[in-house]
């Protein structure tokens, strides 16, 4: 057959993904580069190569989180609910607001701008540094209020919660997320969502099923500002593999396994065959990990 | 300058558009590189057409929803046993439309098949546009060489309804033989063999002169690409099963990753002899167990699981030689067409059964639209295709019904188009004054066993005894297949007439009605992306002016007319977030010049508030 120049510049933009997902950065844009060489035209590759180029200063300047600071990346949502099970159990009152250093139980919503908020197209997210509260849901790493059994603590009906507290919670959030959202804080008002859905999901009988319906638009509302540009297009960060250690599930390995750097966020949502609401909270648990990195629009 | 036409090969699984530019025909990739779109239709949840890739790939878990291999129906009566098989087989809702055609229902809205395909074309088009940077409205599809009338029709209503003109229908088989002939000099028989993603076609042409010839044409409309991955599909889901005892057909999101896998995996496997299919976290059950799958794949064992597939084509090339009393030594040259045709075992089997080394010069999956292209090219402009000439045979035979229910043919299967057949017929009851004229297309002696064409009545002749009056019924197939059949009563001169465009197509009020709702539908998406555009432009400026507004608050701080200013422009971001998160058209539009207004005063007070500190 003859030459097919195509298929060659798709497997080089696919093999970059691979080095990207795996921080290769330099393989990556070496693989765009040559891809971009056997087609100047190409709009797709020009914005692969200007992205690879953009990380690869932000490496070489240090601003960029290496691989073991992505690694250490941890999902708020366990912490919450564990902090939830010992307020229970310790009658210790958990105050929801600002965090603050020392012992007392946090399980607010920091209402401060961190660097996690700022969503630039082409960057990185700052993860704040281990141990600081700044920038953090919950006080990172508290081992005192770590589930004793994690694998307990994922079902619903192991969690002793108690549903007077449960239901404070949940309104609690609630006003968070609205608070949030009404101050443009995306960031808080796509965690207060995902912490009051996951709260509900859980929820000892009767549920607060009443609180949470209402408030589907706004939580949505949340994610989708937490996104950003919907026409922006989102691509691996980390490999698949590796999603079970930032709390996702197989939803969202089904919407990693459709980032191929020119879908939009939007035609994912679109496309990805769930319930709308759902492939956006997923989408927005995914940014949240720093699972996937976002690409600008195709012009 | 002549227009410039594009070629369409619109494939029952992919489809493909080309241009000829220069003397050479170019295939146009799409945005993502690919050369062939998928030719699915599907329609999201929050109501959006979607078409091509991002179609397809959401095909399993919008199964209900999502339109593919629309092709096998086009054209066809609801009552015809390939809609029925086809409705047997896909999870898209088919019903029976107002007239006895096919419909498609994609969430709450019913399409008409030439509409699925319409929005196939549509693509093609687009994508032709954004390269040449020029609108086109003309072109030339190609179908499949056994497409009867109706099909054909239907498939220049879909290019109407897209907003082509579609000067010609080329069969699939001549496209390609043009294509792998145009610049050279090719004199005799060639068969082209077309495995693509969902059919297979075997024709054999003859070449004489520039002169393209289909002598004989044959194949299966459920015999594909598809049906080699649903083979390697079975087999991880069954090798999964086994290891895990987990189904993964039991979820969708599981099984359109697998599909999706496999369908790589058989392409590459046509370059390389084992491939790996990794898909991690591809299913987790109740307990929150995630499962991976993680298989290699060899060249040999996809072979081994998909051998009597490829030896199914073999045995209708066989028949098709045999019927059209060929032998391989008659044959010069095996033309490949179809994706599926890169793989290995099928080239095998194909070399062995026809003695001899099937051609490689081609791309298998592009020739037909380049030859389509070719062909468009010719038609507008003779200068760009000197001596070619196309001959093109009916693949049924046609006639029409006499007594007793008899089937008449008036034209013979591979009869060369265009043509032109008569034949005297007499009334078959004394004082009879009218006669109904039944047309029919297919190779049964019983006519109602044939497809049924459509039908008219002649009226007014002379009582007479049976076997006195004669009328003369006169068949004519045009250059793009399409029949006309008319009567006429030989005494008086009096003549009824029908061009048949099948008991199953649309009326031209509809065409026009689709046609002008496809195009409203364009126009609100173009608008949508206006608006967005704006969206987004007003969001980077509220973004900005955001960062700036603390600096300025606290220049301003203090002055005289500070705080009346600021509440001001506080108004004015507010509005204009709003008007971002609505994405309201006329309220961005509101707000763009205040907005700018505003930011442009917080850079000069930024600036003057730098200079006046240095």
């Amino acid at each position: 057959m003859p030459k097919d120049v195509a298929l060659e510049i798709r497997q080089l933009v696919q093999r970059g993904f691979d080095h990207h997902e795996h921080e290769r950065v330099h393989d990556a844009l070496s693989d765009w580069e040559t891809a971009q060489r056997l087609d100047g035209r190409n709009v797709q590759v020009k914005r692969l190569v200007d992205f690879a180029r953009q990380r690869v200063v932000e490496l070489e300047d240090g601003q960029h989180p290496s691989p073991s600071r992505r690694d250490t990346v941890e999902s708020p949502i366990p912490q919450f609910l564990a902090a939830l099970t010992e307020r229970r159990s310790d009658k210790v009152a958990i105050p929801m607001g600002p965090l603050q250093d020392g012992p007392t139980v946090k399980a607010g919503i920091d209402d401060r701008e961190t660097p996690e908020n700022d969503w630039s197209l082409l960057g990185e997210p700052k993860t704040p540094p281990k141990g600081s509260a700044k920038g953090s849901i919950i006080r990172p790493d508290p081992p005192a209020f770590r589930p004793k059994d994690e694998t307990a603590s994922d079902t619903l009906e192991d969690l002793p919660m108690d549903a007077a507290d449960v239901r404070a919670s949940a309104n609690e959030l609630l006003g968070e997320c609205r608070a949030a959202l009404n101050e443009n804080r995306a960031g808080p008002a796509s965690l207060a969502a995902e912490l009051a859905l996951q709260l509900a999901e859980r929820a000892p009988p009767p549920g607060v099923d009443d609180l949470i319906d209402p408030a589907m638009a706004l939580f949505e509302r949340s994610f989708r500002a937490f996104m950003g540009n919907p026409h922006a297009c989102p691509i691996r960060a980390i490999p698949t593999e590796s999603i079970s250690d930032h709390g996702l599930d197989q939803r969202a390995a089904f919407l990693m396994s459709r980032m191929d750097g020119m879908t939009s966020m939007a035609d994912l949502i679109d496309s990805s065959g769930m319930p709308r609401f759902d492939a956006v909270r997923v989408m927005a648990s995914l940014r949240r990990a720093k699972a996937i990195d976002i690409l600008p629009p195709l012009p | 300058m002549a227009e410039r036409v594009i070629g369409i090969d619109l494939g029952t699984t992919n489809s493909c558009v080309a241009v000829l530019e220069g003397a050479t025909p170019s295939v146009i990739a799409n945005r993502g590189g690919y050369k062939t779109t998928p030719s699915v239709v599907a329609m999201s949840e929050s109501g959006k057409r979607l078409v091509g890739h991002i179609a397809k790939r959401q095909a399993v878990t919008n199964a209900e929803n999502t339109a593919w291999a629309v092709k096998r129906l086009i054209g066809r009566p609801w009552t015809s046993p390939a809609v029925q098989a086809v409705k047997a087989a896909v999870p898209y809702p088919l019903i029976e439309g107002p007239h006895g055609d096919v419909r498609i229902r994609l969430r709450d809205q019913v399409f008409s098949v030439p509409e699925i395909s319409a929005y196939v074309l549509q693509e093609m088009r687009a994508i032709a546009e954004e390269y040449l940077g020029q609108t086109l409205s003309k072109a030339v599809v190609t179908v499949p060489a056994y497409f009867n009338d109706g099909q054909r029709q239907a498939t220049k209503d879909a290019g109407r309804i897209a907003g082509l003109d579609v000067i010609r229908i080329i069969n699939e088989p001549t496209a390609a033989a043009l294509a792998y002939g145009f610049g050279k000099k090719i004199d005799g028989k060639i068969v082209v063999f077309d495995l693509g993603g969902g059919t297979f076609d075997v024709s054999i042409l003859d070449i004489t002169n520039g002169v393209f010839e289909v002598v004989a044409t044959a194949g299966d409309t459920f015999l594909g690409g598809e049906d080699y991955d649903k083979r390697l599909v079975d087999w991880l889901v069954q090798g999964f099963a086994k290891e895990h005892k987990v189904d993964l057909r039991s979820d969708t999101m599981a099984l359109q990753r697998l599909k999706d896998a496999a369908e790589k995996a058989k392409c590459d496997l046509s370059a390389v002899r084992e491939t790996e299919i990794n898909l991690p976290f591809i299913i987790s059950t109740g307990r929150n167990q995630a499962f991976h799958l993680h298989r290699v794949v060899t060249r040999s064992k996809l072979e081994e699981l998909t051998l009597d597939l490829t030896e199914r084509t073999i045995q209708i090339c066989r028949l098709t030689m045999e019927d059209a009393g060929i032998t391989p030594e008659d044959l010069t040259e095996v033309v490949l067409v179809g994706g599926m045709t890169r793989m290995c075992k099928v080239q095998e089997l194909v070399g062995e059964f026809f003695g001899r080394e099937p051609c490689k010069g081609v791309h298998p999956d592009e020739v037909v639209a380049m030859g389509a292209s070719i062909q468009g090219a010719a038609l507008v402009d003779a200068a760009a295709a000197p001596d070619m000439l196309l001959l093109d045979v009916t693949p049924h035979s046609l006639g029409i019904m006499v007594a007793g229910g008899h089937f008449h043919r008036l034209i013979e299967r591979n009869t060369t188009v265009p043509t032109a057949k008569s034949h005297i017929f007499t009334t078959v009851r004394d004082d009879q004054t009218s006669v109904k004229i039944v047309v029919f297309q297919g190779e049964s002696d019983r006519a109602e066993e044939n497809e049924l064409l459509g039908e008219f009545v002649l009226s007014g002749l002379r009582k007479a005894t049976k076997g006195e009056v004669e009328v003369e019924v006169t068949f004519e197939i045009s250059a793009d297949g399409i029949v006309s059949v008319s009567a006429q009563d030989m005494e008086t001169g009096a003549e009824q007439s029908i061009t048949v465009t099948s008991t199953s197509s649309l009326t031209d009020s509809e065409i026009a009605r689709m046609a002008t709702e496809n195009q409203d539908h364009m126009v609100a998406a173009r608008a949508e992306e206006e608006v967005e555009k704006e969206r987004q432009r007003i969001e980077k400026l509220v973004e900005e002016a955001e960062a700036l507004l603390p600096k300025v608050e606290e220049i301003l701080a203090g002055t005289p007319f500070g705080e009346d200013s600021l509440d001001n422009v506080r108004l004015i971001l507010d509005d204009a977030r709003m008007a971002v998160e609505r994405r309201d058209a006329g309220g961005l539009e509101q707000v763009a010049e205040p907005l700018l207004r505003t930011l442009n005063m917080f850079r000069g007070v930024v600036d003057s508030g730098r200079s006046r500190s240095s």
